[in-house]
């Protein structure tokens, strides 16, 4: 009796562990790595958040023009896939208004 | 006591490289690592496959296991500082010293396979294992300060790009190795060599194995110095992972950069390195100064060797309240490729200095300790200042000599101190 106890309250603890991982892991993704809301957060998340943390982006603060230099040197030297047009422009506006230089 | 902390550390760490590994599984590590892992009996454990890793220690915060207090500026990859308050210890702890990566760590490290190879410009290139190193070559222990070239790069304005390190990046721990020199000797530089280029087993951030994440080098000269190791052991234990275990360059006084971690390679080359940040803008600065902001032609920037004079408070902590009018004052001071020779600090906002007492570095390349007490007059907000000098009479700058990228800032460094 004590060990079916023990059994079901392992499997209890692993049940509830499952859960509360998967509502972690729902988390992590709506909180779009903690990129304030606006236009451009999608595309700045998978873009610049597929090689490093987003940590990295959310400590600069830069004018446009570094910001495109930025772009330009993580596709030229780190292999950063180029985006379209379009959402070349919607990840520079998201990046000079949310990280930009006051 | 410290030994075992560090063992346990080393333990944990191991965890963290496990749980990189999908399987989910300990590679080499016996129940009894698990348990230790867990903190607890294990009631199960007989239930466990070989090499388990327990979720408790499968934690994305984990990320720092067996470094303590350091703030993370980046978890991919991985950057951490030590607040100045941390690293008041004359020999950094390893669990104090900071970490800058630029790419992916190795994992699943095979110590009887790891080989280094020294080839290029040389009479005879090798191939040395660990076992090589020790046996081989002359093992020495050095204190050796390591800084990051970006270093205070926070407060640079217009802001430059990358990691924004306040005051941490830089530490000195006690190394144990052989010296990069005695290596380079048993292959025979030619004398067609000019630098050397370092490779490590860290993957290019975007996993792509045909990019280098770092691959920097210094001129022949720099490389020749008896005070370069290729290192194994931090402070007398195995290194910790991050900071590059099992084998890793220290070439002090120069950006940390050149300090190659998970060294596997050193090619002697017959012109200046051309590896991934040794080109471009990378860790290099304008041959002149600029005004804050200025743009710099890219042909106009020069590599960075030696670091500059610097110094930084340890003790106490700033925003510290008093009650007696006396404190004593201590910290650290370094000057690259040079010594320091004075410390002077301040209360009173600069008008007056007084000389603080200064320790000989314990070998060349250790920082030095610096210490003094001072007098405030009556009760009130204070800033102790700490301006260090070094050999050749060059002294900290009030304010940054700006550059586009952020590097090289020795500004003086100020605590605030309350008095009751």
């Amino acid at each position: 009796m004590f060990k079916a106890n023990r059994l079901f309250l392992v499997v209890l603890a692993c049940v509830l562990t499952g859960i509360t991982q998967a509502i972690n892991a729902a988390d992590a993704e709506n909180d779009w790595g903690g990129l304030p809301k606006g236009a451009g957060q999608e595309e700045v998340f998978y873009q610049c958040g597929s090689c490093h943390s987003l940590m990295l982006v959310k400590q600069q603060g830069l004018s446009r023009d570094r910001w495109e230099d930025t772009l330009v040197w993580m596709i030229e030297e780190q292999g950063m896939s180029r985006p379209t047009d379009e959402k070349w422009a919607l990840i520079l506006d998201y990046l000079s208004s949310h990280f930009g230089s006051q | 006591m410290e030994r075992d902390g560090q063992r346990k550390n080393v333990l944990a760490v191991d965890s963290k490289q496990g749980a990189n590994d999908r399987r989910g599984f300990l590679k080499g590590a016996g129940m009894a690592a698990v348990a230790a892992l867990v903190g607890e009996v294990i009631p199960f454990q007989a239930n466990l496959p070989e090499g388990f890793v327990p979720a408790v220690a499968a934690a994305d915060d984990s990320i720092l296991t067996g470094k303590d207090g350091l703030s993370l500026l980046n978890d991919r990859p991985v950057n951490a500082e030590t607040p100045p308050h941390l690293l008041d210890d004359d020999v950094t702890p390893t669990a104090r010293h900071f970490v800058r990566n630029n790419g992916i760590p190795p994992t699943d490290i095979d110590l009887a396979a790891w080989r280094l190879a020294v080839d290029g410009e040389v009479d005879k290139p090798l191939s040395l294992s660990l076992e090589d190193l020790r046996s081989k070559f002359e093992v020495v222990k050095l204190k050796l300060q390591l800084e990051c070239g970006g270093n205070g790069r926070a407060f640079f304005e217009p802001k430059a790009k990358g990691n924004q390190w306040t005051y941490g990046a830089v530490g000195c721990s006690e190394w144990t190795g052989v010296r990069l020199a005695d290596v380079l000797n048993a292959a025979g530089v030619k004398s067609t060599a000019v630098y050397t280029g370092h490779y490590g087993a860290d993957l290019h951030l975007s996993g792509n194995s045909e990019k280098e994440a770092i691959s920097r080098g210094v001129p022949i000269a720099k490389a020749m110095n008896p005070y370069n190791l290729i290192a194994f052991e931090q402070n007398g234990a195995p290194m910790h992972p991050e900071n590059g275990a099992p084998l890793r360059l220290v070439v002090p006084g120069w950006p940390g950069s050149c300090s190659q971690k998970w060294l596997n390679r050193i090619w002697v080359r017959d012109q200046v390195h051309d590896g991934a940040k040794m080109t471009g803008t990378s860790y290099r600065v304008p041959r002149y100064p600029v005004a804050p902001g200025e743009e710099v032609a890219k042909e106009d920037f020069a590599i960075i060797e030696s670091m500059p004079v610097k110094s930084l408070i340890t003790s106490p902590q700033t925003g510290v309240k008093v009650d007696d009018r006396k404190l004593l004052v201590r910290g650290h001071a370094w000057a690259g490729d040079r010594s320091v020779s004075r410390v002077d600090i301040t209360i009173d906002f600069g008008r007056t200095w007084v000389s603080a007492e200064l320790n000989a570095p314990a070998n060349p390349f250790a920082w030095q300790t610096f210490s003094t007490q001072v007098s405030f007059p009556e009760r009130g907000y204070y800033e102790v200042w700490a301006r260090a000098t070094d050999d050749a009479g060059v002294q900290q700058p009030f304010s940054i000599a700006w550059n586009p990228k952020g590097y090289l800032n020795n500004m003086m460094h100020r605590i605030a101190v309350y008095v009751a």
